[in-house]
């Protein structure tokens, strides 16, 4: 599921610069069925060529929440805010795990936010974002669960620099490079664009996401531009686990929240 | 006064800024209109989820405007353990407590006042209100002391505060618990 977000993230962007693109599935007919079941087409933006050629019937819209173990790619649309997607997320993963499993919702609903305040209404783009998860059982009686939310926004780290200048109490993260400063917000909180003084308590959203992260004993992956970084819980610490760098050009954020549960 | 949330949300699952900014906006004009009213009962009955950042921009917004004004909030009903955490991190970090009552039990969301105000609190809870010199006769420290302590109290927004004619003819603070 993070792989197709961060697939159509890609392409949506290329088409949006007026570059035709072009997925070729002609020899993958079981790939074109899941992702029309997915729903990826109905996010997919409407210059992209499918060969041979998009799905006559939409599966997603046809069997919507239908289905256990998968929550359809659903868009979220920059002018207009769809505030009951955390919830319907929710519900459909409890349909397959058990509602003691309450982090998942705000996990969701605080990323969900963080799209509209951060991205949609400092206008960064029109492109929408997206969320969906899926689930994975396993023969080992593991299900793996994995919820991705991706927008095309400037990136986490172009919306916090700006205000390590302006707030005191955030010099001190001047010098860190773009994998460290997402790694702070994440672990410690309070780093945010707002101005502490004028609109205090802000710099929750991330923090809180890795808090339920270590509810879930889930891993974060956090796609940005250029790099992709995994955080996880050791020792009652969150850590950075793995990152890669100089990868392809993706804007925007793509995060995914990986857990399993036996 | 008693303010449902989920007449002001309309639905179950209350989240995120541009939420919490409406309800804040709805809790103004509420304040605004009842203005003979000191004390205001948030009731959750109905709210299901929650995360941070709508407590943050609406309740806890609220609470801390109007705190140096007479007028106080807090919420009655029931948590669950992950809305709990939501609601008091939102409330430490921005550094406005608030009251949660659930029957005659309460909990405070927010900073711990730490250990020696924490014993005051206690009281305040129990008696519903006090003033200095019972303060200090019931913790048996001195009146200035006890009367600092309820002084630090008010200023943060953990109690309430009102002015009554002492015996003496002279006026006294009398500090009760928000509910």
């Amino acid at each position: 599921m993070d792989t197709i977000a961060r697939l159509l993230s890609l392409v949506n962007q290329i088409a949006k610069s007026d570059r035709k693109v072009t997925i070729d599935l002609s020899l993958s007919p079981e790939a074109r069925s899941y992702l029309n079941r997915a729903g990826f087409y109905r996010v997919l933006h409407e210059d992209v060529v499918i060969i041979p050629n998009r799905p006559k019937t939409n599966l997603a819209n046809q069997y919507e929440g239908n289905a256990l173990t998968l929550v359809e790619f659903r868009k979220l649309d920059s002018d207009k805010r769809q505030d009951e997607v955390p919830k319907l997320l929710f519900d459909s993963l409890t349909n397959f795990l058990d509602n003691e499993y309450e982090a998942i919702f705000t996990f969701i609903a605080e990323i969900y936010n963080n799209v509209y305040d951060h991205v949609f209404d400092l206008k960064a783009t029109t492109l929408p974002a997206f969320a969906a998860c899926q689930t994975y059982s396993r023969s080992n009686n593991v299900t793996y669960t994995q919820i991705v939310i991706s927008d095309c926004g400037q990136g986490i780290c172009s919306t916090l620099r700006p205000a390590l200048n302006k707030n005191p109490e955030l010099k001190k993260y001047i010098n860190l490079t773009d994998i460290q400063l997402i790694t702070k917000a994440f672990s410690v909180g309070r780093i945010t664009r707002h101005d502490p003084i004028t609109d205090s308590g802000h710099g929750i959203g991330l923090y809180i996401g890795a808090a339920k992260a270590r509810d879930m004993n889930a891993n974060i992956t956090i796609r940005q531009q250029n790099f992709s970084i995994e955080l996880k819980w050791k020792d009652d610490h969150l850590v950075l686990n793995q990152s890669s760098e100089g990868l392809k050009s993706i804007p925007g954020t793509n995060i995914c929240f990986d857990f399993s549960i036996e | 006064m008693k303010i449902k949330l989920l007449d002001l949300t309309n639905r179950s699952d209350a989240h995120g800024t541009d939420e919490g900014k409406k309800v804040y906006q709805k809790l103004l004009d509420i304040v605004s209109t009842n203005f003979n009213e000191n004390i205001f009962e948030i009731s959750l009955e109905g709210i299901t989820n929650s995360d941070a950042s709508f407590p943050r921009e609406s309740i806890l917004s609220i609470a801390k405007q109007y705190r140096d004004e007479s007028k106080w909030f807090f919420v009655s009903g029931d948590m669950s353990p992950d809305m709990w955490f939501n609601w008091n991190l939102a409330a430490e970090f921005k550094d406005q407590p608030i009251v949660l009552w659930t029957g005659d039990q309460y909990r405070i969301l927010g900073n711990n006042p730490g250990a020696s105000l924490s014993s005051v609190i206690e009281v305040i809870m129990k008696d519903s209100e006090v003033t200095a010199a019972s303060i200090a006769e019931k913790l048996k420290i001195n009146v200035p002391n006890a009367s600092s302590k309820l002084k630090k109290l008010f200023t943060k927004g953990y109690i309430s505060r009102f002015e009554q004619v002492a015996e003496s003819g002279g006026i006294e603070f009398v500090y009760k618990a928000i509910k």
